[in-house]
């Protein structure tokens, strides 16, 4: 089978889990890892391909928000995925973990 | 001699031999013996977020120790919307509850006076000696008193900084609440480098926040000793727009330039000029935390040469500092700059003291200036480590003439950033 929305990427792909936690470091600075605080979206959870494309739709200048814009053009594609991977995971785990 | 033993080993280990550990009671985290002493100078964005992120990434095998003067901590970012009536002071206001019990993290509310980077000792004033594998220094800035003629510690309680946050916030805004009607509030903003560039700026626009309502004729003058400043072309149009005639700003070559103050008489005296102010807000040079610069880390600009890959000290690779106090190239001075750094930091302390990984270094910077109650502007980087500088790669800052409603949607921004920065270094 396909891999549906929201499953893991991890070990499929070979997606690095420990690169994902290292890149989203950078983040929680602004995303709240428990709360959804509005005008900053909660990221926790995300569904992979749901996280790739926005993240690649920001890189392209095709959603706004100039700090998104930002951190986007400084992810490849396989950041952006390594990412993706490790918000999804976390959802897995539980919002505590 | 024990080995080194990771976070993926030990549960191994703890595994196989469960039904002993289960018997002796022991919770696993006590039978890995720390593999290294971390510690920390200074609780604020850059050292609390070190702390947390070595004891939180390393799960045991690092002990960390923060030393820290005061407790519980006042952010600097933010407290101007303090001033402006915006924020309450509880809400700028973090312990370290959480570094404590969450993380492990050996939080000593002390004052460290000597570094001893031969014998890898730091000396607190209440008489306690840490000894240390690694050591942090992130001690933010200390105001340079000296720098304008009559200013001292002493004149400052006249004549607030409140550019480290606590009581020389609450007595700053204090004295713009208790401020005659019509009074000049007058505001001595620093050459570069210094904590916040946009800060004194920002700051404007919060005492005309608190003017407009209260005080309608006061009126606002910043002395500047540089030419230009953080998002310039920005704050002139907010203040134009949601405080028209109430500031002026004299760039250093007209005579901004403070050189000396009279708490006494309250007066501030530029090279062509003196004023007499109601409020003096006096923002004078600043160099690194002084711990900083008695352990030999600083250079002759009273700022700490750093390499940019790990922030580890130039003077001494034991050592790094981070933060305010840092040389950060590119980098602002600022809370998101420190809690960016302070994560490049922990992974290098990890990938040196245990056999962790290290990914290549990356640094960002945002700052949000909040302009009036709904409208805040914004600039931002990304930034990477080269041989001599940490390099600015690419940028954005916000446009004059933006809508509303993008200005509304960046000022609930800024909020949702402090939240979200606070609960990443105290949370």
């Amino acid at each position: 089978m396909i891999s549906v929305l929201g499953a893991p990427l991890s070990a499929a792909s070979g997606v690095d889990l420990a690169y994902g936690e290292y890149l989203a470091s950078e983040c929680v600075t602004c995303h709240r890892a428990s709360v959804d605080e509005g005008a900053i979206p909660a990221i926790v959870g995300l569904p992979t391909r749901y996280f790739v494309s926005a993240l690649r739709d920001y890189r392209a200048g095709r959603r706004a928000n100039p700090v998104m814009q930002n951190v986007a053009r400084s992810l490849d594609d396989q950041q952006i995925e390594a990412l993706a991977a490790y918000f999804a995971s976390l959802k897995e785990k539980g919002p505590e973990s | 001699m024990m080995q080194s033993v990771t976070r993926r080993d030990f549960g191994v280990a703890a595994g196989a031999t469960g039904l002993a550990l289960g018997a002796a009671g022991m919770a696993p985290r006590l039978l890995a013996a720390a593999e290294g002493r971390v510690v920390v100078i200074g609780g604020g964005p850059a050292g609390a977020t070190v702390a947390k992120y070595v004891a939180k990434d390393a799960d045991g095998a690092l002990a960390v120790a923060l030393v820290q003067d005061t407790s519980p901590f006042t952010t600097c970012f933010y407290s101007n919307l303090y001033l402006a009536g915006y924020r309450d002071f509880d809400s700028i206001t973090h312990d370290y509850d959480a570094l404590r019990e969450a993380y492990g993290v050996d939080v000593i509310i002390d004052r460290a006076i000597e570094v001893d980077p031969v014998g890898r000792k730091v000396t607190l004033a209440g008489g306690r000696v840490l000894e240390y594998d690694r050591l942090v220094v992130a001690p933010g800035i200390d105001i340079l008193y000296d720098s304008i003629e009559g200013y001292s510690k002493a004149a400052a309680e006249a004549m607030p900084h409140a550019w480290q946050a606590g009581p020389q916030t609450q007595l700053l805004r204090r004295q713009i609440e208790a401020m005659a009607q019509g009074g000049l509030f007058l505001l001595a903003a620093p050459a570069e480098p210094y904590r916040c560039p946009p800060g004194p700026y920002e700051r404007a626009c919060s005492v005309a926040h608190h003017f407009k309502q209260h005080n309608p004729n006061a009126k606002i003058l910043i002395l500047d000793a540089k030419e230009s400043f953080s998002k310039q072309g920005l704050f002139e149009d907010a203040w134009a727009k949601h405080y028209p005639d109430m500031i002026e700003w004299v760039p250093g070559e007209f005579g901004g330039k403070v050189i000396a103050v009279d708490p006494d008489a309250m007066t501030v005296t530029t090279e062509y000029e003196t004023y007499r102010a109601a409020v003096a807000n006096i923002v004078p040079a600043q160099a690194a935390g002084a711990i900083a610069r008695q352990a030999g880390l600083a250079d002759d600009t009273g700022w700490c040469p750093i390499m940019p890959a790990t922030l580890q000290s130039q003077m001494n690779q034991e050592i790094h500092v981070l933060g305010d106090a840092c040389i950060a190239g590119d980098m602002p001075k600022s809370a998101f700059s420190a809690n960016s750094q302070a994560k490049v930091c922990a992974m290098a302390i990890r990938a040196a003291l245990t056999n962790a990984e290290a990914f290549p270094p990356r640094f960002r910077n945002t700052c949000w200036s909040t302009v009036a109650p709904d409208d805040a502007v914004k600039v931002g980087a990304t930034y990477q480590a080269t041989e001599e500088k940490i390099a600015k790669v690419d940028g954005f800052i916000s446009e004059t003439g933006e809508s509303s409603e993008v200005r509304s949607e960046t000022r609930a921004e800024a909020d949702a950033w402090y939240a979200s920065i606070t609960e990443d270094v105290f949370g």
